[in-house]
């Protein structure tokens, strides 16, 4: 029997639409424009797969990629860059955090610093790092999805935590 | 460093709204299902396709089926064909072997648009027969029913499946509505246009209990409505305003023609009333209550309906009567 590709497309959308909407929401800092564009990229990935003559091979890879051009065309419209990497007020109601109140303020707050830190570094490594330690994607995705070289990328990691590093100690 | 990395971890912790996330997958269920017949050979490599447990029921069904060809070969098959029994019973395991309500629920509405789908295929092919419309027809209203069995169960599911029932009906009525239209000015297919209109009666009741369901769970976790579910509302209690008004305007016809329609003047106003009160109630927020008013208005709307077309239909002066300038029966209750 085979499996429809409907439920392929589903089990897509259940596996991957937090990290898709994650994705986005750091780069845009608003949670409905994070959405609106969420959906956006499944109904693309839709359209590509229905249409498409050959099976999607790397199905997640191609999703994240959807979803940073959208983000791109999305800063684009708006004639203007992105200057503030997130905003954490909009995290502060969406951090689904099962700890008590008190570990939960603890937590939010050394979050928030980290974040602080995050927004000294370049577009290009943030993105690198949420992808890789939140999304958990492998560097080779990673590659795909920034057009790079898997080598430059373990590369551009390495160097971004050695940043962060240098930025704890001063 | 480990403190960043933890931090970065813990952002996986960010998530959408549950609702928006349930509410657009059950959009792209429907949006898959409107795309038309599927290609057959999977189209996303993912990860492996079963859990053991699915596979081992699987793997009974290929043995109890015969072959994995034979059912493969079925999905086209179309009511009084050989393989359609298959087809069937291949959609009965699949909902069995699904791994909770909400998709069941989903499959079950899936395999239903699929009978609506056989009877505009009978009907391009040329070889629907009143027999064949209305078995694929009672089998779409039968799985709906199924479907909508589940909206009484699970409380926290019962979102997910209303949004389901909600979005796959707005999908197959158009379908429905899509068949009507082309079969409308063919005698032939008398039987086929009262069928599909029970079918279409059916789809409005399920589409209208399941957005009830949706307001309701919102209003009892008070949690904001989606953009979409109160366009939706709106567009519910316009189109029972128009029902109303369309009573409205039958009954003046029938009294114009000299009908009786004592009775159904009374439940007229009281469809006007509570259409009224749906207006308002939509205007100050409470949805909920809007929508039921509405609901309301239109069985008031579909009673005053009956009961003037019974009464004043049969007690209107026929054509023959009329020539001789009265009815005897005019006015006559």
């Amino acid at each position: 029997m085979e499996r429809s590709h409907h439920q392929d497309f589903l089990d897509l959308y259940d596996t991957y639409s937090d990290s898709i909407y994650r994705f986005i929401l750091f780069k845009v800092s608003n949670t409905d424009i994070a959405w609106d564009l969420t959906q956006d990229c499944f109904l693309r990935m839709w359209e590509y797969a229905s249409q498409a003559e050959k099976r999607v091979v790397q199905p997640k890879a191609l999703l994240f990629t959807i979803a940073r051009n959208l983000v791109i065309d999305h800063w684009r419209a708006r004639a203007r860059n992105r200057t503030v990497f997130f905003d954490t007020e909009v995290m502060d109601t969406n951090m689904d955090d099962g700890e008590n109140a008190h570990d939960q303020l603890i937590s939010l707050e050394e979050t928030k610093q980290v974040m602080k830190l995050l927004e000294h570094l370049p577009d290009g490594d943030r993105e690198l790092l949420t992808l890789r330690f939140t999304e958990e994607l492998s560097f080779g995705d990673i590659a795909k999805i920034m057009g790079k070289n898997p080598v430059a990328v373990r590369v551009q990691a390495h160097r971004a935590l050695r940043k962060l590093k240098s930025m704890i100690k001063i | 460093m480990n403190s960043i990395i933890r931090t970065l971890i813990k952002f996986r912790r960010i998530k959408p709204d549950l609702q928006k996330r349930d509410a657009f997958r059950s959009e792209l269920v429907a949006r898959v299902e409107a795309t038309g017949p599927r290609a057959h050979r999977p189209r996303f490599a993912l990860f492996p396709a079963f859990r053991p447990s699915t596979l081992a029921a699987l793997c009974s069904v290929i043995i109890i089926l015969g072959a994995s060809g034979v059912s493969f070969a079925a999905q086209g098959a179309l009511p009084g064909e050989l393989l359609y029994p298959v087809k069937i019973a291949t959609e009965k395991v699949r909902v069995a072997t699904a791994q909770n309500d909400v998709q069941k629920t989903e499959l079950r509405l899936e395999f239903a648009g699929r009978r609506l789908n056989e009877v505009q295929a009978l009907i391009n092919k040329g070889t629907a027969t009143p027999e064949k419309t209305g078995a694929a027809l009672a089998q779409y209203e039968k799985t709906l029913e199924e479907s909508s069995v589940a909206l009484a169960g699970d409380k926290d599911k019962t979102a997910g499946i209303a949004t389901a029932i909600e979005n796959a009906t707005e999908a197959q009525a158009r379908v429905a509505d899509k068949i009507s239209e082309s079969v409308r000015a063919n005698p032939s297919f008398g039987d086929l246009n009262n069928q599909l209109q029970h079918a279409r009666n059916n789809i409005e009741e399920k589409g209208d209990a399941a957005l009830l369901s949706i307001v309701s769970t919102a209003s009892e976790t008070s949690s904001a409505l989606p953009k979409k579910i109160l366009d939706r509302s709106r567009e519910t209690v316009a189109k029972k305003e128009e029902k109303v008004n369309e009573a409205a305007r039958t009954i003046e016809e029938i009294k114009s023609l000299g009908g009786d329609v004592d009775g159904a003047d009374t439940k007229l106003k009281d469809a006007e009333t509570n259409i009224k009160d749906a207006k308002r109630q939509f205007g100050e927020g409470n949805i909920r209550a809007s929508l039921e008013h509405s609901m309301q208005a239109q069985k008031n709307a579909a009673e005053a309906n009956q009961i003037a077309w019974q009464k004043g239909h049969h007690n209107a002066p026929h054509d023959d009567t009329n020539r001789a300038g009265g009815g005897d029966n005019r006015g006559e209750k």
